[in-house]
Parts: C-alpha cells; sequence; structure tokens
C-alpha cells in the first residue's frame, strides 16, 4: 500500500501543529465558535449530542495492521474501547474531549493516517471498493488514481470553502461496489478503448433529494483526470447554489442546468487548462502505482481447505457468503461481518476486535485490512489453506458471522443516539431487526437483501439505494419509521419507492418480514428482491404491510 | 483601506494600517477628501461612468457572482482588482482570483477585503492575491501568522502552478 514519503509526512505534522494551534486559540477565545467550526470540520471533528466525534480518514479503505493497531489504540485510550466504521470507509470515535484531540490526531501522523477533510465543505475522502487489487473482475487497481485525487485534493486552497460537500468514489470492476452513481463524481476506470480511460459521472446523492449521477464525460485519457476534476470543481464552486443548503450540492446544479449545458461549461473550463502543468505524468502514476502492487502471490495447496468445506457445514456456509473470488485462484478475500447481531450496532468494532483482526492479516493475509461500503473489514488476501484457521479465530472473537449480502448485514448510520441531526434512532431499529431473523436457515433461504437505515434525511446510512430502506422521521416529537422498497446499489442503482404511511419503531421487524414474504411468494428463480419489485410494482407489498389495522403515522 | 496586508512589493508581508485606496459602494458616497483615482469603486459602476471622470479611479472591485472574464477589457487600464468575501465560509472569491491570474493574467495587485481571517490567508495567497484588508476588528499582527501556511502543497495553485509531483525531488 502507499507508504508516506518525506513530503507527505510533512504535511500531516505541519497539519497537526495548525490545528493544535486552532484548537488553542478557541480555548482562549481568540477564536470565535463560528471562525472555529468550519476549521475543526475540515479537521473531521464534530461535535455531536453528547460529545466531540472525530471522523479519521482511511484512504479509499485501505489500513495496515500496523494501522489498525493504532486505532484500537486511540479507541482503548480515547474513547471507549470502540470505533464505527462508516459506510465512506472512515472510522469515526465517539467520544472525544477537545483537549485530546491534537493527542489522537498526532498519534495518527505517527502512522501515516489524518483527519482532513473527512467533514466540512471540502473534496471528502476519496473512496473505492474494498477488493481493489485483488478482486477477479477488475480492470486495473483503482487505488493509484484514488491517492492521487487524495494529494491533488488536500489543502487544494481553492475548493475548500465549497457551496457543500463534495464525495468522489472510483471504481474499476465490472461490478461497481463502491456506489459510485451516488456519489457528486464517480469514476469509472476502464480498458475498453484501448489504453485506461475514464468515464466520469457527475451529480448523484442521497438526502433529501435522491439522484443518481449521469455520465459526464465518456473515455477521458487517464492523464486528464485532474485537470478535469479541476474543471468540474471550478464550475460547481463558481455556480453551486449557496443560499439553501439543501439545494447547494452538484446533483442540484446538474439537474438544473441540464447535464448538457453543465458539461458544456466544465468543457469550457476544462479547455484552458487541459495539457497544463496538473496533467499526470507518467512517472507520477508509476511512482503511486507502484506501492500498490501486492506481495507476491504464491500457488498454495487447497486440500484442507476443501475437506474442511466438505466436513463442517457452518464453514462452508460462511466461505459460501463471506468470501469474495481474489484474483488469483489459491487465495480468497475474506469479509469480517461487523454485525452479529443484536448486541452490536452495525460498524462498531471493539479494540480488542482490531488486534485480533490485525493479527490475523500479518498471520494469514498481506498486512493488510480494508473497509467495505458495507461497513465490514476484509483481509484482502488469505490462501485458501488458512481460511478455517482465520474463521475459527474470528468466531471466537464474535466476527465470524457468515450473513454478508444478507438481510442482517445492513448498513446503519449512527441515529440518534449520537447525531445532532437524528430524527429517530437507527441502532436499537437495527437491533430489533437482527433480533427478529436471527434464525440464519431463513436468511440464507430469503438470499441476498440490502437493508439500509437512516435516522434522518441526511441519509447517511443510504437508505433509498437500499432494497428496503428505513428513515427515520419525526411527528410531533415522537419517533417513526418510512419504508421504501425497491432501491438498488451498483452501476444499475435504483431509488427506492415509498410503500405509505410511516410505523412505529415496534413495528419495523414484522413490517420487513411481511415484505419479505411476498418477495418468497413472488419470486422466480434466483431473482433478488429489487428485481422482483421493479417485475411486480410495489402495490402487492403495499396490500399484505397494510392490510390489517396497524398504527401508521399520516 | 484599513488592516492591510500586503505581499505586492515584497515577499515578506508589509502592513499598513491604513493605506491609500479607499473602498465605496458608489462614487457620490466617497467623502471628497480622496481623490477619485484612489477609489476603489463597484465594477458595474466603473462601466458605467468611469471612463467619463477626469481622473477615473484605478481600481474596482467585484462582488463574487460576478464572471471575472467580463474586466478583460479594462485589465490595462487599472492597477488594483478587490474581490469580496461577504462571509469567509464562501469560497466563490478563490477562484474568481484563480481565474483571474491564471485565465486573464492579471500581474496587478489582487486584494481580498470583508470577512478577510487568519486562518484564509494562505488559501487566499496561493489562489493569486497578494494584498488583505484584514477585517478590521482583527489585530493584524495576529493575522499575519496566517501566510505560514503548511509547507507541503501538493495541487499547483496560482502562484505555483506545478503541482508537487512535477516539482517533487527524487529522494
Ligand atoms: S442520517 Fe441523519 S441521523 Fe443518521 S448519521 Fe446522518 S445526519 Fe445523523
Amino acid at each position: 500500500m502507499y507508504q508516506y514519503d518525506f513530503y507527505d509526512k510533512a504535511l500531516v505534522r505541519e497539519r497537526v501543529a495548525q490545528f493544535r494551534d486552532q484548537i488553542e486559540r478557541y480555548q482562549a477565545g481568540k477564536l470565535t465558535e463560528e471562525e472555529f467550526l468550519p476549521l475543526r470540520l475540515q479537521n473531521g471533528l464534530y461535535l455531536q449530542k453528547h460529545a466531540y466525534m472525530l471522523r479519521v480518514a482511511i484512504p479509499y479503505g485501505t489500513l495496515s495492521s500496523k494501522q489498525l493497531r493504532t486505532l484500537g489504540d486511540i479507541a482503548t485510550e480515547f474513547d471507549k474501547d470502540y470505533g464505527h466504521f462508516t459506510t465512506r470507509q472512515n472510522i469515526q470515535f465517539n467520544w472525544i474531549e477537545l483537549d485530546r484531540v491534537p493527542e489522537i490526531i498526532e498519534r495518527l501522523a505517527d502512522v501515516e493516517m489524518h483527519s482532513i477533510q473527512t467533514s466540512g465543505n471540502t473534496v471528502r475522502n476519496v473512496t473505492t471498493e474494498a477488493f481493489a487489487g485483488v478482486s477477479a473482475d477488475e480492470f486495473v487497481d483503482p487505488r493509484p488514481f484514488a491517492e492521487i485525487i487524495r494529494q491533488w485534493s488536500t489543502i487544494n486552497p481553492e475548493f475548500l470553502f465549497l457551496p457543500r460537500k463534495f464525495k468522489i468514489a472510483v471504481s474499476s470492476s465490472v461490478k461497481d461496489r463502491a456506489a459510485v452513481r451516488t456519489h457528486d463524481v464517480g469514476i469509472y476506470i476502464n480498458r475498453t478503448h484501448g489504453g485506461l480511460r475514464l468515464d466520469v459521472m457527475v451529480g448523484g446523492g442521497l438526502g433529501r433529494t435522491p439522484i443518481l449521477s449521469q455520465r459526464l464525460k465518456e473515455g477521458l485519457e487517464w492523464q486528464h483526470m485532474l485537470t478535469y476534476l479541476e474543471a468540474v470543481l471550478r464550475v460547481y464552486n463558481r455556480h453551486g447554489r449557496r443560499d439553501n443548503r439543501y439545494k447547494a450540492r452538484i446533483k442540484i446544479l446538474v439537474k438544473s442546468l441540464g447535464i448538457d449545458v453543465f458539461a458544456e461549461e466544465v468543457e469550457k473550463e476544462w479547455q484552458q487548462i487541459k495539457n497544463g502543468p496538473s496533467e499526470l505524468t507518467a512517472t507520477e502514476f508509476q511512482r503511486v502505482a507502484e506501492q500498490f502492487q501486492s506481495a507476491s502471490l504464491v500457488e498454495a495447496p487447497t486440500y484442507e481447505y476443501e475437506a474442511a468445506l466438505a466436513r463442517d457445514h457452518t464453514f462452508s456456509n460462511w466461505v459460501d457468503k463471506n468470501t469474495h473470488d481474489h484474483k488469483h485462484t489459491s487465495y480468497l478475500s475474506v469479509v469480517i461481518s461487523t454485525k452479529p447481531g443484536p448486541n452490536n450496532p452495525p460498524g462498531d468494532v471493539t479494540a480488542t476486535q482490531m488486534n485480533i483482526i490485525a493479527d490475523l492479516s500479518e498471520q494469514f493475509g498481506d498486512g493488510e485490512i480494508r473497509v467495505t461500503h458495507e461497513q465490514n473489514l476484509v483481509l484482502p488476501s488469505v490462501q485458501k489453506r488458512h481460511l478455517y484457521d482465520v474463521w475459527s479465530t474470528l468466531k471466537q472473537a464474535d466476527l465470524g458471522h457468515s450473513n454478508i449480502g444478507l438481510l442482517t448485514d445492513m448498513i446503519t448510520c449512527p441515529g440518534g443516539d449520537y447525531c445532532a441531526l437524528a430524527n429517530a434512532k437507527s441502532i436499537p431499529v437495527a437491533a430489533d431487526i437482527q433480533q427478529h431473523f436471527s434464525d440464519l436457515d431463513y436468511l440464507h433461504d430469503i438470499g441476498e437483501l440490502d437493508l439500509n437505515i437512516s435516522g434522518c434525511m441526511n441519509a447517511c446510512g443510504h437508505h433509498h439505494v437500499g432494497n428496503i430502506g428505513i428513515l427515520g422521521v419525526d411527528k410531533n416529537g415522537s419517533e417513526w419509521y418510512q419504508v421504501t422498497i425497491g432501491g438498488k446499489q451498483g452501476e444499475d442503482a435504483r431509488i427506492g419507492k415509498v410503500i405509505g404511511p410511516s410505523f412505529k419503531a415496534a413495528d419495523v421487524p414484522q413490517v420487513i418480514d411481511k415484505l419479505v414474504q411476498v418477495f418468497i411468494t413472488h419470486r422466480e428463480l434466483e431473482e433478488q428482491f429489487s428485481d422482483t419489485v421493479q417485475r411486480i410494482g410495489i402495490t402487492p407489498f403495499k396490500e399484505r404491510v397494510y392490510a390489517p389495522a396497524m398504527e401508521t403515522a399520516e | 483601506m484599513n488592516n492591510v496586508i500586503s505581499l505586492v512589493n515584497s515577499s515578506q508581508p508589509e502592513i499598513s494600517e491604513h493605506d491609500n485606496w479607499h473602498l465605496v459602494d458608489a462614487i457620490e458616497n466617497s467623502e471628497a477628501i480622496w481623490p477619485k483615482s484612489m477609489l476603489v469603486i463597484p465594477f458595474k459602476e466603473w462601466l458605467e461612468s468611469a471612463e467619463a471622470y477626469a481622473t477615473a479611479p484605478k481600481a474596482f472591485w467585484l462582488d463574487n457572482e460576478t464572471d471575472v472574464h467580463l474586466v478583460e477589457p479594462w485589465l490595462d487600464k487599472i492597477e488594483l482588482i478587490a474581490l469580496n468575501f461577504p462571509k469567509f465560509t464562501d469560497g466563490r472569491a478563490y477562484t474568481q482570483a484563480v481565474e483571474l491570474r491564471t485565465q486573464l493574467r492579471w500581474r496587478g495587485e489582487l486584494r481580498a477585503f470583508g470577512d478577510v481571517l487568519r486562518d484564509q490567508l494562505t488559501h487566499m495567497h496561493r489562489c493569486g492575491f497578494n494584498s488583505f484588508a484584514v477585517r478590521e476588528d482583527k489585530d493584524i499582527l495576529d493575522a499575519m501568522k496566517g501566510l505560514n501556511g503548511i509547507s507541503t502543497r501538493y495541487s499547483g495553485s496560482a502562484i505555483e502552478p506545478e503541482p508537487l509531483f512535477r516539482r517533487r525531488a527524487v529522494i
């Protein structure tokens, strides 16, 4: 993975000093609340309901075992012994004291990490898919591109006070596992035009106005990536709305201008800088790409593994659900579920667990860990012959749950338990659902199903693109939950439809159960939930759910 | 104007508590003591009438919604352009500055005014501003520290067009 050089190291050190000074000036009353706010957000520091929350960047979801141990140490020393992995491949610490923030980011800098631009109206942490570099179905490792974007966007002076936050995702595999189309800008890298080309998508985003991105530029040569991004950001910075927070994302600008006019504006701007000094060089690409080259992969016998599969049904179930095809046939990528059941909020991992995972990655993997968009962790390269040992260790640490891609592998935002913006809690609802669907056989029978929960319109839990989406809403001071169905992630993403009036928290699990029953009755062959919804419409689901007199909010 | 930090004459910042420029929202509102040539007038007013005055002002200011390309015909008639930061969180003037410097090749003085604060000075400087009318309630000596930004600059900028990957020493 990418190793910091002299420059990268200097930057994070100086940033620590700068933010330490800003915190001190704030505490001494030399910076007002208003002046301090954007500064702390640009360093990933939020003020939540009960305490400060620090969001640490995990660029494109790649961690070394050493970095994961440090995150564990931070959880132990500065928080309540756990951290929360997010859908944008970051980690959040929820119980942080302002005084100790400089110490924490110093510790991060020690292991080549930071919290820069994980919040604020800036270009945020660049994300990609968790299996980058090892997946059997990728064209090229997208991480060098993501790292180059990370550097370009970090403290880029023109784009630190954008109309609103700006999220970029990169994907380079047949299947889009990076939710590219729900990002402000998404880049698909492919080799279809002879050489590496980029398809640039723009204007996706969830929140109050969920929109999937549209194609802005097809077949852009890779050398132009930064100049083209610069042109997009410049048009957005100049024309994006600033009068209304909810209309400030680039998706609204693209929608109001229309994609063609927007593309023309970008093209005009781009012509001025195209072929200028920001054009990427082959040397730079090479320098960055070399660092992502994986350790040499070797042929290894798999007969023990085959035997274990035949012998142990639980193990083979886990392999079936929790592994991903590797480009080398002796290996698999292991997905570690952070969602073992009702007692563990999705995405939360304890310090002890982080250390166990770090150990495993050193002993059986390549010393790397990835964070998935679904808030799980991945050991990208494990030889098949070690899988049984890995699984046994994971099981003991409550990390061996075989539910990846299933209903209980839900995406959940922190919601009302932590978040000051929440309309309703998400974690207890997730727990009730976990409880209700604790029968693994039933879960496996339902098959792959994305269930996404957000505590408010901001949609951090991506409820719109869940096959089933749950949204917390506030009705006269009490918490209700609106349900959408038929959403989908990926390159053919879809926004779900609301089925009707909202429900009380206690009714959510049985509502989901009814939706699932309608699906099971109607599904054809291997059809997935959102396709069934697409085919038969939402009416049969509605009729079933609202049939008996269940109390709902109008 | 007051509370001004300038990099126009030297790479070492110079401070002036009051300099000779006088920013007005309309020529008719300017006090008599200011020679017309030292007024910084709204660009709109420049377009309407500036050339009619015997001693035309040598400067104008733009609000941050104006397309900077409109000023192109006038660049050889003036000495200073001022760009407004109505709130420091409104970043449009950064882009205006970059465009003035890199696309219109403006070489004269480019001044930031409005909600101009210490922690943004380096960003402004990198986008091409070379003088800063710091918000008047702020201590100018303190604000000056804001020019010592972070030494690693990945992206290129108006004052340093090459990004780090073209400057990077091979170590
Ligand atoms: S969706 Fe709403 S409640 Fe959930 S984390 Fe985001 S802002 Fe907070």
